[in-house]
Order: structure tokens, then sequence, then C-alpha cells
């Protein structure tokens, strides 16, 4: 049954049945309770990172284990922002009730956009143990560091690195900011408006969010390259973000009572997403894979070389399985989706695989065998601890659900075949 | 088809129709369905559910549009298609999986830059493709025999109310194979779950096709056998007349293509070979320190030796033979040694031909010389790794006798080859034959410089890095 654009329709009919779940769909007394604790952790992790990497592997240690883990948070807002303009621009009425959700995460990229000034300050700083190309020393020995040194600088750095915070702040603010507007009035102009500026935003946000992983994950090997690698980030970005947000549902929904209108047939189609989403990994890191394996060319080949070697053999391993052939045979049946159990089983599942991802794309760099230790533990509780902390701030009062929207309607009566 | 659909417009049975059993149409045939009419969805899904509860299994709804909810109203299980998929993919995968091992690795083995003939990251994409391919195209084939298609009639299209199911109207059917119909039960069921009309549709009575669709039918067969049988009588005869074509294209052409054969010329061939003493275009080649390295009157020499010029080899690197030891057996007097070569360049030395001469350096020579020229070059290396016994190494440029040889017998060994080495006269052109000689010459001189070489402004820049 297709359904009108109009005020009108939203107005009648939804209101009348629904009116009881629009009360209280925010996280009221639950933000103050979970936003502390999460700060409080957040830094004490951090802290604990930063103590223990003073007695192993120094500053080079603490700000991988700080990158890794900072890339894998900011990941989740990355994916939801994604998510949130290809809403837009299908049109899609299914996952109305899912978009605040995914709003609200990809809005945590305004308080994660501070966390990056660690990085940020040790490379203006001339720190050169984490991106060789800003070590002199290193550069003056590789012709092809030199041949990328305009690029490759920390003047240039830093403007892109703003210029993408830039971007992402616009776009989930614009998206947000609307969105909260259309819960005031069923003006259908609101809805619009956001539709025709999505084609424009994916744009910049496809280009920031290649770019961004190119600085900040394949810089680390100055030499190397790949030009499939930000799609590669971006495909585990949206299987992290998903499996977070059908984390997130299951769990307002069970013990906080949030969320009802979400039902089966969303988590559903959720977590179908993540399953297509994990397939689309597996074939981008495969594709890279082998146009590499097959050219066999030197100064491309050595890159999985590290990955081969040294004990990184078994994280590849790991992540081939893990990451694709478990998780994917798994969420092929169609039960697996709709239990809200194993979907959580699930996304958990690929929330752990999607770090060990991560990790496997940045710390060969840092070593030639895997190094997993309380530098790491820490560097990843305590960016996740304030990643979620910046997760309530960002969420505050506002409804975790659109009231108004002209397609709210159709997303409460979605229904799988 | 004798029978005759109810008629709305018939006098007498409209208003009987409105609400209750249409007269059988045809009450010669068996029924096949009983069929009735709702004007809303709601309805319909009552009535469904109304007559799985009652026990039906046969039994169908039909609607413009798909409606939520009906699945479960109408008790139906979700579908086995899946399983249908998930085997023939996997089915797939083992095809594509059989395929290359047995076609690349078994049946005709064909090595391609020394990649393994099998192995799964070249089998992966066609693995994942014929894995699609078996899984859509067994979806598609499953669907259509899970809902027992194509049907080429139904009774149900015997009614004319039932044409609205496309538009406004929505019908329940049931079965009369159904082993809870009754027929008078079942259409009383019918009319109580509120049907707007309810009617019966009939078996249809199968007529023999007429008489001339049969004829056209086996008219097209006759004919469908002319051309098959045109085409096996001329290829079981003979003939002496030209091949007949429908459209001339470029493919006949009247002329001889290579390696064919032709009556024209005594020795059958239609390739000719050059005519003796005739030099074509451009072929001319007459100064010999340019295009052989040889002094003028060069060739003279050459004619001497009794072998032609591009025959002559040599076997024995100079340099080697030099620095052999005393004792061994004296190989025999080489004739390239005994030929006038040129000492200097037979063009004109600049920064560009030493430019084009390093670029084509590393393109043709170093993968075996080494970029340095010391024989190191990555061929070289794999073949030593590998231990390939009839590898013979290249030389150092950097030998005594290398560094003295005339620059005239270097052009040769680039031009028609030494030891295994083979000629590479018809790769390169003869100008950046001597660019490559003046790089090779420029590395020479590299590692046996004097200091005075070096430019004032560069050497507070060396670093003594001799042992």
């Amino acid at each position: 049954m297709s359904h009108a654009l109009t005020p009108e329709h939203s107005t009648t009919g939804s209101h009348a049945q629904a009116g009881s779940w629009k009360e209280h769909q925010t996280l009221g007394a639950l933000a103050g309770k979970i936003w502390l604790p999460a700060l409080v952790t957040g830094v004490a992790g951090l802290v604990v990172a930063a103590g223990a990497a003073a007695f192993t592997g120094g500053l080079r240690q603490f700000l991988f284990a700080y990158l890794t883990a900072f890339m894998y948070v900011l990941s989740f807002t990355l994916g939801s922002m994604l998510f949130v303009l290809v809403q837009h621009l299908t049109r899609a009425g299914w996952g109305v009730v899912i978009r605040r959700m995914q709003e609200l995460i990809a809005s945590a990229v305004l308080p994660l956009s501070i966390l990056f000034l660690p990085i940020l300050v040790a490379v203006l700083m001339g720190n050169g143990e984490v991106y060789q190309w800003n070590n002199p020393a290193f550069v003056a020995d590789h012709p092809l560091v030199q041949a990328k040194a305009s690029y490759l600088n920390s003047g240039w750095f830093t403007v892109r690195a703003v210029a993408y915070f830039a971007i992402w702040i616009f776009i989930t603010r614009f998206l947000l900011r609307n969105s909260l507007k259309q819960d005031q009035t069923p003006d259908p102009s609101i809805t619009i408006k956001l539709e025709e500026r999505s084609g424009p935003l994916i744009f910049l946000f496809a280009l920031s969010c290649t770019f961004a992983a190119i600085d900040w994950m394949m810089s680390l090997a100055p030499e190397w390259y790949s030009t499939i690698f930000g799609v590669y980030y971006f495909a585990g970005s949206m299987v992290g973000s998903f499996a977070l947000l059908n984390l997130l549902i299951i769990l307002l929904q069970k013990p906080a009572g949030l969320l009802s209108p979400i039902s089966v047939e969303h988590r559903h189609d959720t977590g179908k997403l993540m399953f297509g989403f994990t397939c689309f990994w597996a074939y981008i890191g495969f594709s890279q894979y082998m146009l590499i394996w097959y050219a066999n060319i030197p100064e491309e080949t050595l890159w999985f070389q590290a990955r081969q070697n040294g004990g990184w053999e078994y994280v590849s391993l790991a992540l081939i399985f893990g990451h694709f052939f478990i998780p994917a045979l798994l969420l092929l049946r169609r039960q697996f989706k709709r239990s809200k159990s194993q979907l959580a089983f699930v996304s958990v599942w690929l929330l752990v695989m999607h770090y060990v991802d991560l990790y496997w794309l940045i710390y060969p760099q840092f070593a030639p065998s895997p190094v997993f230790g309380l530098v790491e533990i820490g560097a990843l509780v305590g960016l996740v601890g304030l990643f979620v902390a910046a997760l309530v701030k960002a969420a505050g009062q506002h409804s975790l659900l659109p009231l108004n929207d002209p397609r709210l309607d159709e997303s409460l009566k979605f229904h799988n075949i | 088809m004798t029978s005759t659909p109810h008629d709305e417009a018939s006098p007498g049975t409209a208003e009987a129709a409105v609400r209750g059993v249409a007269p059988a149409a045809d009450p010669k045939q068996p029924v096949a369905y009983v069929l009735a009419e709702y004007s809303t969805p709601e309805a319909l899904v009552k009535a469904a559910r109304q007559v799985y509860q009652q026990g039906y299994t046969k039994f169908d709804a039909h609607s413009p549009f798909p409606i939520h909810g009906i699945d479960d109203a109408m008790g139906i299980k979700f579908t086995h298609l899946p399983w249908f998929t998930f085997f023939a993919g996997g089915l797939g995968i083992i095809t594509a999986t059989l395929l290359i091992y047995y076609t690349n690795k078994e049946w005709y083995p064909y090595l391609i830059s020394g990649k393994p003939l099998f192995s799964i990251p070249s089998a992966a994409p066609v693995m994942f493709e014929l894995m699609v391919l078996f899984a859509a195209i067994t979806t598609l084939l499953g669907m259509l025999a899970l809902n027992r298609l194509p049907l080429f009639t139904h009774p149900l299209f015997q009614s004319t109310r039932f044409q609205r199911v496309t538009n406004d109207k929505f019908f329940l059917s049931i079965d009369a194979r159904d082993p809870k119909y009754k027929s008078e039960k079942t259409i009383q069921l019918l009319t109580g779950l509120g049907a707007e009309y309810v009617e019966t549709c009939h078996k249809e009575a199968s007529a023999p096709l007429p008489w001339a669709f049969r004829t056209a039918v086996f008219l097209g067969l006759l004919l469908a056998m002319v051309p098959v049988s045109m085409v096996a009588w001329k290829r079981s005869t003979y003939s002496r007349e030209p091949r007949i074509r429908v459209i001339f294209d470029m493919v006949s052409q009247p002329k001889k293509k290579t390696q064919t054969t032709s009556t024209l010329w005594q020795d059958g061939r239609a390739m000719r070979p050059w005519v003796e003493g005739t030099i074509a275009k451009g072929e001319l080649k007459a100064d010999d320190a340019f295009y052989r390295g040889l002094k003028p009157g060069g060739l003279n020499a050459v004619a001497a030796t009794t072998v032609s010029m591009t025959n002559l080899v040599a076997n024995q690197d100079g340099a080697a033979a030099a620095a052999a030891t005393p004792g061994a057996p004296a190989t025999p007097p080489d004739p390239l040694d005994k030929l006038p070569w040129i000492e200097d360049f037979p063009l004109e030395v600049t920064p560009e031909l030493m430019k084009r001469g390093q670029e084509r350096y590393n393109i043709y020579c170093a993968t075996c010389h080494g970029l340095g020229g010391v024989g190191n070059g990555l061929v070289t290396i794999r073949a030593i790794e590998l231990a390939e016994g009839t590898w013979v190494p290249p030389v150092t440029f950097h030998s005594e006798g290398l560094r003295k040889q005339p620059i005239g017998r270097m052009f040769h060994s680039i031009s028609n080859g030494v030891r295994k080495m083979p000629g590479y006269g018809d790769q390169i052109p003869e100008r950046d034959r001597w660019a490559i000689l003046l790089y090779v010459r420029a590395l020479q001189k590299s590692k046996f410089a004097p200091l005075s070489d070096v430019p004032p402004e560069k050497v507070n820049q060396l670093t003594d890095v001799a042992p």
C-alpha cells in the first residue's frame, strides 16, 4: 500500500493509535545514569593505556593504540551518517523508525572530533614515529615518499583533517536539526528538503570518508597505495554501525522498555543490511587482495607481506572466517535475523571482528608481530567509554524515534513477506 | 469451449446474483472452483481466515495488490524456495572449483606468469559468479515449479467478474478437489462470510484443435525441413560452382593470405621471398659505423670470416677468456676479435641521448644485468634462487675486458646477442642501441671515476664507502 506524502495522512490515524508510545521515547533519567560512568570509564581507560605505554612501547605504542580505537568508534558515526543519507535519497519508508537512532549515532562525530586532537597535535609537533612521512630521516631515504611530500606533510594533513570533520559535523547537524524540526510539525517540505540535499551531501561524504581513510590509516605505510582502501574502511564501518544499531535497539527495547514501535520486521531488515555489508566487506577486501596478488608487484605486495608473516597470518585468517564466513552463514538464516538473542549475538561478534579488522589494518605498521596488551585494551575501553558518553550527550533529551515524519505510518506498518 | 460464462447483463439473473449463487454455467462439466467476490481487502482477509479455520487447504485469495497478513490468515507456511537457492549456490561453487581445477591444472596445464595452476584467489571470482548464476536461475525455476507455472489457462478465467481482480475487487476461490469440499456447504460458507457474489467455475472441456491450425503447423514443420535438407545435400555433394554469398564481406577478398598455397608460382607459395639483389625502401643501411659498429670497409673483413654478420655471436666473452686460468686449454680464437670495430660513437652524444639510454637500459637490460650493470637483475636473482641449471648469469660491465672493449663490438653484442643472450636488434632501433651503450659507458665510468671528474660543488657530498 503506497502512502502519499501529505501532512493530513500522518496526522490522522497514526496519532490516534500511536499516541501512547510517542510520550516517552527519550533516554530520560537513563542518560544521567550512563553518562558519568561512561565518561569515568573512558578517562580511566586512557590513563591506564598511557601508564602502561610508559613502561612498554612509549608514545609510539600509545598513539597506535589510540588511533586504532579512534578509527573504531569513528566508523560507527560514519556508517550511520551514510545510511541516513541513503534513506533520504531512496525515499525509504520502512526505515523511518530506525532513522533517528542513526542520526543520533552520527551526531556523536562532533564530540569525537575533539578526540582526534592527540593525533593531530602529535603530527603537528613533528612526531614521525606513527606517520613516517613526517620523519625527515625516513623521507630522505625513500624517494617514493619524497614524491608524495606535497600531499603527505603535516600542514596539509591538518587542513584536510579539519575539513573532514567540518563536513561531517555539517552533515550530521543538518540531518538531525531538520529531523527534530519535523517532530514539531508534520510539514512534508522538511522531508523534501532533506531528500534534495542528501544528493550533494553524499558526494561530500564519499570523498571525505575515502580521503580520511587514506590519510589516517593508509599513509601509515607511506610507500604503499591501494585505490580501494577508502571503500574498504567504509565497508567495515557499515558492518560496525549496523551491528551497533542492532545491539542498541535490542538493549533499549528489553531492559529500558524504549523503542517499542521498532518491531521484529525492522530488526529483520537491519539484520539483512548487516549481512549484506558483511558480504560487501568481504567482496571489497578480496578485490583489493586479488589485484595485488595477481599483479605481484613488490611495492604493492609488501603491505600484504607484512600481514602474512610473523603471526599476522593468524589474524588475517581470523578475519576471513570470523568477519565473513561464520557471520555470513549464520545471518543467511531468516530465523537468525528475527530472533533478538541471536541477532544480538552476531552483532556483538561483528563488533569484536570490526575492531580486529582495524587492528589488522593499522597494527602491522607498528610491529612485525601482533602486540596486544594493556595499552591496546586501555585505549579501546577508553575511547568506547568516551564514545558512549558522547552518544548519550548527542541523544540528550531528544526523542529516539521520529514523531511526525510523513512516512512514519508506512514505517510502522512495515512487514516482510 | 461450450460453456457460457455468467453474463451480468442477461435478464433475470443480474438481481439474483447480487447476493447468492450464480446458476451453474455448464452443468455438463463438473465444478472445478467456487469463487467468491469481496469488495474490501479486510473482508477478504476475514473470509480467508474463516475458510482456513474450517479446515480447507486447497484455496486461494486473489487481490490487485499484496495484502499484509493474508499469509497468516490463509495459514500459508514459509516457502522452501531459499533451500533451493542455497543448495544451487553451493553447487555453483563446487562446479566452478572443479571446472577450473580440471581445465587449468589437469587437462590443459598452462603456466602464466609463474602463477600456481590452481589457487583459491584466482578461482574465487569464477566461484562467486557461478554461485550467483546457479542460485539465480534455480530461484526463478524453483519459484515457477513451486507455483506449478506456466499454466496456459485456468477455470477461473471463465468468470467475467473475475477480470476485475486486476482492478478493484478481491476474490477467494476454493478448489473442488479439497477434501473438505461439499458443493452446497462450501457455497453456503462463502456466502455466509459476506461475499458480494458467489459463482462456480467448471472444468473446461478440451475441444480438438481447429483443422486450419493443424494444417498450418504441419506445413510449417515441412517448410522448416527445407533449409536443413539443403544444407545436408550441399555438404555431402561436390560442386564446381563458387560459394553462394549473400553478402560479400571483407573476409572474402581476391587476394592470398599468409601461409597459404598458390598455383601462380612454381614453388606453390603465396608468400614471395625477397628478390635477390634488391633492397626494400629504407633498408639500405649503408653506414657501416651506425648500423654495424664497423669501420668503413669493415664488411670486407666480415666476408673473409665466411660467416654472415648476424651469425657471428661470441661464445666466450673476451674479458672472460683473458681472465681464464693459464693452465686451462686454450680456446680457439674468436673471429670477432679480428674485426675492425669502431672506437667512438658514430652519432652526436647529447644529454638527451644519455637520458634516453638510461630509460631504455632500465626497460630492456636492467631485468638481467641489474640497474648498476653488475649482473644482479631480478631475473638473474630469481633464476639463481630457483637453481635453474641452464641459466648463464650475465657478466659485470665493470670488468677490465668490457671497459676496454671497442664500442662497435658491444653494439654487435646488443644487436646479435652474446652467448645465451639473444640479439635485441629486432626490438631496439639502432639509435636506441647507441643510447643504451652511452649509458653503459657512463655506468662503467662511474665505478672508476677519478676525483677530478666530480663537479667541485659535489665533492663535499661524497662519503667514503670503500672497505
